[in-house]
């Protein structure tokens, strides 16, 4: 089904939304999850609350992009149950991951008044000045948070090829948030 | 736990961008890249192999001036083309028909035979995905059979490449028909039932019985496994070291059942040298050694980077130290591609922590003038922890 004939069945209120919803983009919010909580169990519960908040964010919202409008709940709802989950239960993968996206610009030399949509909007129009391989990495890593490995899968590269364009385009993004004055 | 600000900015991304990551398809490899993965796996393998080791050789060190344990480690940075050195760009290598790989170990002159020819070494940049060629001089090796072991002479220095394949010996009397085991190691501290710091670690005296008694067990047949064999056994764990087989303290085994194990060969040999052999072997290590001192896998100091110059870095250890007027600055020295590297790739900064691996020994003026490699290291309640 189309993802406007499903942002319809949300308006009815029909429960065939969430049903339409599932089998459309349950595995890829259930990828998100379990590569976030690292188990299948929290993963489920992410996904089916993920619908809940899709759900209830349609109507009024009318998202113009539905399954990244999905995916973003997903991993929002994903990272705040993470932050509850005890450290021994962390994966190292996804601990890893948080620390690269920290290093890049650490919470404490935020200027003030810089909200996560301005920086989003930053990060966007700096990896628009990237080229495709290197920004769709970058986004399935620190989006997705899909392993080196499936990257390198992914895309047919080494890993260690995946693990450079990841270093190197952190260390630009972190230059180029600088030049626009997100950090103190 | 707090998500960093960073990771919720990333979730907001635009729309089209998410879209079109999640859509991108697989890419089917070229040749060229299969090559290119294979020569990174290797790459991998070797990295996955350092980091692993010390932590079973050091089951992690609390040196008492530290409050901190202090896990060492490599970082796993596959460096750009133009920061390698010659040995890390060029290593693989084709001589009649056998493959050999090189894992820039450096041999000394007197261990180099007769020259084989002038040879293509292959080297592989796989960030860029290039293959380069460069022509060097090869050599035997004294002591082990071309078909294993060959020298390549590289900006005037000679290095050993290993046959590259899964070939094992079917007993040891081929192996020793290959490699004269005595010339090539000397066996010089072994511990018992492993190697931490918490074993019982030795200095054999001589040892030319231990040798003696494994030439004699040439039918010593090959177990091809992968299980542990020393695991819930007696045994001694020999530290090799051995410029010919290229090789940096790994280890040897002989469990009190009858086994001897080595990983000396890039894969892991195995012989059933019988139990006779075996105690033999353990009973004469017992009688003539003597008690010595753990030994760390690698030389490390830790520390906060305090100052960065073109010459040096001054690391200060004050912060991990249990009572800080114990607290050292060194002065690492910036003389070598393989620490320069480090600075220029801004992985070591000023402020940062960093596990500097040093070759030599610290000076009186802690004064480190044989670095090789650096990791960036976090602290984390009272442990250093390196991250990958």
């Amino acid at each position: 089904m189309d993802d406007l004939r499903i942002i319809e069945l949300y308006f009815e209120r029909d429960e065939q939304a969430i049903k339409e919803t599932d089998v459309k983009y349950g595995k890829l919010c259930h990828s998100i999850a379990y590569n976030i909580l690292n188990n299948h169990e929290d993963s489920e519960e992410c996904v089916n609350d993920t619908y809940v908040g899709v759900w209830n964010a349609i109507p009024p919202t009318r998202p113009n992009n539905f399954m990244s409008f999905v995916c973003k709940i997903a991993r929002n709802l994903s990272l705040k149950r993470l932050e509850f989950m005890k450290r021994e239960k962390r994966s190292a993968d996804i601990m890893l991951s948080l620390d690269e996206l920290e290093s890049v610009l650490p919470d404490d030399r935020y200027a003030p008044g810089v909200s996560d949509e301005d920086v989003g909007k930053l990060i966007s129009k700096f990896l628009r000045t990237q080229k495709e391989d290197v920004r769709n990495v970058f986004i399935r890593k620190y989006f997705f948070f899909d392993s080196i490995g499936e990257i390198a899968e992914r895309f047919g590269f080494t890993e260690s090829k995946v693990k450079n364009m990841l270093f190197y385009t952190r260390n630009k993004l972190r230059d180029y948030l600088i030049k626009e004055g997100v950090e103190i | 736990m707090k998500t960093p600000k960073m990771a919720n900015s990333v979730g907001q991304i635009d729309d089209d961008l998410i879209e079109a990551a999640a859509e991108c398809k697989k890419k089917k490899k070229s040749n060229w890249m299969k090559w290119g993965s294979l020569a990174a796996c290797f790459a991998v393998l070797v990295i996955a192999g350092a980091m692993i080791l010390p932590s079973i050789l050091n089951d992690g060190t609390t040196p008492d001036k530290y409050k901190d344990i202090i896990h060492a480690g490599e970082s796993a940075i596959i460096w750009p083309w133009e920061y390698r050195t010659v040995y890390e760009q060029y290593t693989n290598l084709e001589v009649d028909g056998v493959s050999y790989r090189s894992n820039g170990r450096a041999v000394s002159t007197d261990l180099v035979g007769e020259l084989i020819g002038t040879c293509s070494v292959v080297g592989y940049d796989d960030i860029h995905n290039k293959s380069y060629t460069e022509d060097f001089e090869v050599y035997e090796l004294k002591y082990a059979d071309r078909s294993q072991f060959v020298a390549v002479k590289m900006e005037g220095k000679y290095y050993t490449f290993k046959k590259d394949i899964y070939d094992p010996p079917s007993n040891l009397g081929e192996l020793f028909d290959l490699v004269d085991l005595s010339q090539a190691i000397e066996l010089s501290r072994f511990s018992e039932n492993g190697d931490g710091p918490n074993k019982k670690h030795y200095t054999l005296n001589n040892d030319d019985y231990v040798w003696e008694v494994l030439a004699g067990s040439r039918d010593a047949a090959f177990i091809d496994t992968s299980a542990n064999v020393e695991n819930g056994k007696e045994y001694l764990s020999f530290t090799i070291t051995s410029e010919i087989l290229g090789v940096y303290k790994v280890a040897m085994y002989v469990t009190k059942d009858g086994y001897l194990w080595t990983n000396a060969f890039n894969y892991q040999y195995l012989f059933n040298i019988g139990e006779d052999a075996a105690g033999k072997i353990i009973k004469y290590a017992k009688e003539n050694s003597t008690k010595a001192e753990y030994e760390p896998y690698q030389n490390t100091v830790t520390g906060k980077v305090v100052e960065i110059t073109e010459e040096y870095i001054l690391l200060d250890d004050t912060v991990i130290c249990n009572d800080p007027a114990d607290g050292t600055t060194y002065k690492v020295l910036l003389n070598d591609l393989r620490i320069e590297r480090y600075v220029d790739h801004e992985i070591i900064k000023v402020g940062g922590m960093v596990q500097i691996t040093f070759e030599g020994e610290i000076d009186d003026r802690n004064t480190v003038d044989t670095a090789i490699s650096a990791a960036s290291v976090m602290i984390s309640k009272g442990e250093v922890l390196i991250p990958e």
